[in-house]
């Protein structure tokens, strides 16, 4: 008790602070007083009785600064001392201050935000129970090496043999992504959907938000739905949902829960929105284990038992796929083959991601740029401080000399620092809240929202936050470090004459700036104009004014002829209305990022790979196709409305395909088919080649098959080339396709402009963020110049007074300090030209039209740092200028 | 008798000790650190104080203003129950040390 006592009065003693002081001063002075008296008493005069009585006490002042520290709380009143006189020291600067918590702000915000959108794209786990054991599985049939396929190759019931039959596998489930129709008629909504077996929630370890999700038996208990968080807070605004009914495809569905809220499916990134069940009759229960009739799933995933290594499961795997074989062998696989048959094992731990494959490779270099942009505010940060120090080397020394410890000046200059650094975390937290969202909207720009939730990071946040503070502390400390106390002098000379010039590393930083800057805006110029390439380039096919709308007839029942009809109907009507041009439809429109092959190919034709490899490109269009797409028939004729089921087949080859299949020779009218028979289809016309999947690639060989020509024509993509505004005439097409047929549903509207912008969001995020890094990276650099010129000037006063008074004229002192100026700007291009080089090869894939040492680029990026360092310069050459000799020689 | 010098540390105890007898403001504790050692220590008189305040601080010893002789108020010192612990451990400490460095000196 006694002691909470004590702790309550000293720390009331921290408030009380001027009693103190007077009750300690009365105290001293009474003892004085009391011994002036007695030796009064002896005999002594007054004053001589005075001063001997202050000779016996000792020195009054020097006693109470020990009184005062041993105060309890003495290294907290002196703590609170020092942040008052930082506070003050950095409010009378403002410019000072201003320009470090920027430079921190931006900095750590900037690479705290990108690293955030790394973890989350690139390196999260999915949020399942032990993502690490999960694994995806494929069987391939070769020797080579694993690639992306649309199918793993492996049916149900082998899915089902291999679950029950290893001893490896806690489990094996499998699900497919697509598109469903909610809701009814011309008004009906496409959204993402996740069909998944029964045991995919339980084998992954999903939550829940409310219900419960699909679970092992459901299959018996009709139609069921799940839903996402996500989906959920957009459509039903969280409302109870469970029990409620909703129209899926066309059949109501009971809805029984929604999954947790940062499950997003298996494809960071891109969130679905329902989930349901795989329907039975895909999964071909009633066929064993080898029947190819069973036909392959779209991916399995399959949970190890703990302490079971991928490669282990694979050997195992691939030999139980043998056995199985051994067993029942009802595949047309030849003995040779099924032993060169395999199972792959590939972790799953962070999902399946589109987005990744996309996206890994710009993320990845401008974590390279944002972290040169940290190093530029690290040096920013430094220089300042570090100009700031051999302007306090005189305050340091006073402080030292009236009797400050060395620790007592650390500790001093580190709660300057520290306070600094402290303030400019904060505000970086800000700037990487705001750079997240900023991001994920260009990210997101074209596309649908994507379900992407990016947290800021706060490993991220913490790494960025310790460098910054440790530059802050290291340079903030310098002048006491370098033995500013007790006596000594500082490393930055004494107060007038060494420390007029910048020590030798404070140049290096500012040159190291220059040359990171550099390299930045030649990046920066490199992706920009990649991306102006990209956008200008011929693709072959004239984007401008072209309206898409994408229907799918068998999702109102219908399949065969009757859709081929439809479209003809449909295209006769459009073609008639006014502000159209012409009008088509496609099944896979250009740069949409779905294609079809098919092992098309003259009779006799044999590539490299082997009779197995042709895989030519093909696409289901309609008539009037290529006048449609303003794409020139070379050789031959357009397709025509006679070509449709009663018609001969016909195809149209592009450049590539006939230089491919017939050099030299004349194509039309030769024949080209499946293996089946190569003389099927009659070449009628040749195109000009196009960029119909990819952009950056020449074309490939493509053969153009007339959709009404198939019996089994399936959705496709309304074409209409039209005179106007493409968007504008959509309300009418709509109606048109209403009035048709009312029971054909729209699965979307949108441009060939649109779709091609959206093809290119990887390279227009990757050059919108390397401009803006660029652009901070210059403009920080420039910030830096001017500040370490402006301490130059401010520090060479005096000289530049004795310069003018002994006839220089103000000219040629700005043209002093423009030099010097350009000759750190100088140096600073000699180091980062190089630099900058190997970044453009290092970036080369990313490049399109560009060689990586473009000199254009190049020059473009020098002449923009020089014009900011000249800038930079500036406003201290204005300062210099205005020296006035008088006052600058009787200053300091 | 030249005046010896205090050894460091020592100066606490010698106070918490003068203060056992009572309370004492800070130029009574000098007078009787004198009376009792006549006056062979060389003690600054205002270098008490430091170490009251020490004291005051790790709560040995509390202060409070009562008046005085001549009817002002001044600041007087007492001993805490845990300065009397101090007091005696200190005590039990200086007498060991005492007797080791004597019985060496001796014994050498």
């Amino acid at each position: 008790m006694g002691s909470l006592r004590q702790l309550c009065s000293r720390l009331a003693g921290l408030f009380r602070r001027r009693d103190l002081e007077a009750e300690m001063a009365e105290e001293m002075r009474q003892h004085l007083e009391h011994r002036t008296q007695e030796k009064i008493a002896d005999g002594l005069s007054h004053d001589e009785a005075r001063y001997a009585a202050q000779r016996e006490f000792g020195g009054v002042a020097q006693m109470q600064e020990q009184c005062r520290d041993e105060h309890r709380f003495a290294w907290l009143e002196q703590f609170l001392q020092d942040c008052s006189y930082a506070r003050r020291m950095y409010v009378r600067s403002p410019g000072f201050t201003g320009v470090i918590l920027l430079s921190l702000a931006l900095g750590i915000g900037a690479n705290a935000a990108i690293f955030s959108l790394c973890d989350t794209v690139l390196w999260k786990m999915l949020p399942v129970a032990q993502p690490e054991q999960l694994v995806f599985l494929a069987r391939y049939s070769t020797k080579e090496a694993p690639s992306w396929r649309k199918f793993c190759e492996i049916s149900y019931p082998l899915l089902e043999a291999l679950e029950r039959r290893s001893p490896l596998l806690a489990g094996a489930t499998t699900f497919k992504v697509g598109q469903m129709t909610v809701g009814t008629g011309g008004e009906a909504e496409s959204v993402r959907s996740l069909a998944v077996a029964e045991d995919f929630y339980s084998i992954l370890g999903v939550g829940t938000s409310a219900g419960r999700t699909i679970q092992p038996g459901d299959l018996r208990s009709g139609a069921l739905a799940v839903l996402s968080h996500g989906y959920w807070q957009r459509q039903f605004a969280g409302r109870p949902v469970v029990g409620s009914s909703i129209i899926l495809n066309g059949r109501p569905h009971t809805i029984i829960g929604v999954a947790a809220r940062d499950f997003f499916g298996l494809n960071p990134g891109e969130s679905f929105d329902v989930s349901v069940l795989l329907p039975e009759a895909d999964l071909r229960l009633d066929l064993s284990p080898t029947d190819p009739k069973a036909g392959s799933l779209f991916l399995v995933v399959a949970r190890l038992k703990p302490g079971v290594a991928r490669s282990e499961a694979a050997t195992a795997l691939t030999s139980l796929l043998r056995q199985l074989h051994r067993e029942e062998n009802l595949s047309s696989l030849t003995p040779e083959a099924i032993a060169q048959q395999r199972i792959e094992v590939q972790a799953a731990s962070g999902g399946l991601s589109t987005l990744r494959a996309k996206y890994s490779q710009p993320l990845l270099a401008l974590m390279a740029l944002v972290g040169l942009v940290l190093m530029i505010t690290c040096a920013n940060v430094a220089n300042l401080l570090l100009a700031r120090a051999t302007a306090r080397s005189r305050e340091m020394a006073i402080r030292a000399s009236l009797g400050a410890g060395r620790a007592r000046l650390i500790r001093q200059l580190v709660t300057e620092s520290l306070g600094l650094a402290l303030v400019g975390g904060l505000l970086s937290i800000l700037v990487a809240q705001w750079s997240i969202d900023v991001l994920v909207r260009l990210a997101s720009s074209g596309d649908a929202p994507i379900g992407l939730h990016v947290t800021l990071d706060q490993r991220a946040l913490l790494f960025t936050l310790v460098v910054s503070v440790g530059t802050g502390l290291l340079f903030g400390l310098a002048p006491a470090l370098s033995g500013g106390g007790a006596g000594g002098t500082a490393i930055y000379g004494q107060t007038n004459r060494a420390a007029s010039t910048l020590p030798w590393f404070s140049r290096c930083l500012v040159v190291g700036q220059m040359a990171l800057s550099l390299v930045l805006l030649f990046a920066a110029g490199l992706f920009v104009r990649s991306l102006q390439n990209l956008t200008q380039l011929d693709s072959g096919i004239r984007r401008d004014n072209v309206l898409l709308v994408a229907v799918d007839p068998q999702r109102a029942g219908m399949s065969g002829p009757v859709v081929a009809d439809f479209y003809q109907e449909l295209l006769t009507r459009i073609a008639t209305m006014p502000g159209v041009v012409a009008a088509t439809f496609e099944r896979n429109i250009p740069l949409g990022g779905a294609s079809t092959r098919r092992p098309l190919a003259p009779a006799g034709y044999l590539p490299p790979g082997g009779e197995a490899a042709i895989a030519t490109a093909t696409e289901e269009v309609g008539p009037r196709y290529f006048e449609t797409m303003g794409m020139r028939i070379v050789a031959g004729r357009d397709f025509g409305a006679r070509d449709d089921r009663n018609g001969p087949k016909v195809v149209v080859i592009n450049e590539a395909a006939a230089r491919d299949f017939f050099p030299g020779q004349n194509p039309l009218g030769r024949r080209i088919g499946q293996s089946s028979n190569r003389a099927e289809l009659e070449i009628v016309g040749i195109a000009q080649d196009a960029r119909h999947d990819n952009l950056r690639a020449p074309a490939q060989p493509m053969a153009y098959l007339p959709a009404l020509q198939d019996a089994r024509i399936r959705d496709t993509n309304i074409v209409v080339r039209t005179a106007g505004d493409p968007l504008a005439l959509a309300p009418q097409v709509r109606q048109v396709i209403r009035d048709t047929n009312s029971r054909v549903p729209i699965m979307g509207v949108t441009t060939l402009t649109e779709t091609a912008a959206r093809a290119l969001v990887q390279e227009r995020l990757t050059a919108s963020l390397a401009g803006v890094f660029g652009g901070l990276a210059i403009v920080l650099a420039g910030v830096g110049l001017g500040g370490v010129l402006l301490f130059t000037v401010t520090r060479r006063t005096r000289e530049i007074g004795l310069r003018m008074a002994l006839g220089a004229t103000r000219g040629s002192v700005v043209s002093m300090i423009m030099r010097e100026s350009l000759h750190l700007v100088g140096i600073g291009l000699l180091v980062g030209v190089p630099c900058a080089i190997a970044l453009g090869h290092g970036a080369e894939k990313l490049l399109f039209g560009l060689t990586p040492a473009d000199p254009i680029t190049l020059g473009l990026a020098v002449i923009l740092l020089v014009s900011v360092a000249l800038l930079a310069a500036f406003w201290p050459a204005r300062r210099a200028a205005k020296v006035d000799p008088m006052v600058a020689l009787r200053t300091e | 008798m030249s005046k010896i010098d205090l050894l460091q540390g020592t100066l606490d105890m010698l106070i918490l000790r003068v203060l056992a007898r009572g309370e004492m403001h800070g130029w009574g504790i000098v007078d009787r650190l004198g009376q009792l050692s006549k006056n062979s220590l060389k003690l600054g008189e205002g270098s008490v104080y430091p170490a009251l305040y020490r004291m005051e601080a790790k709560g040995w010893i509390k202060a409070k203003w009562a008046p005085s002789d001549n009817n002002r108020n001044a600041k007087y010192y007492s001993l805490t129950k845990a300065g009397r612990k101090q007091l005696e451990a200190e005590q039990q400490g200086w007498d060991q040390l005492s007797t080791i460095i004597t019985e060496i000196m001796q014994k050498a």
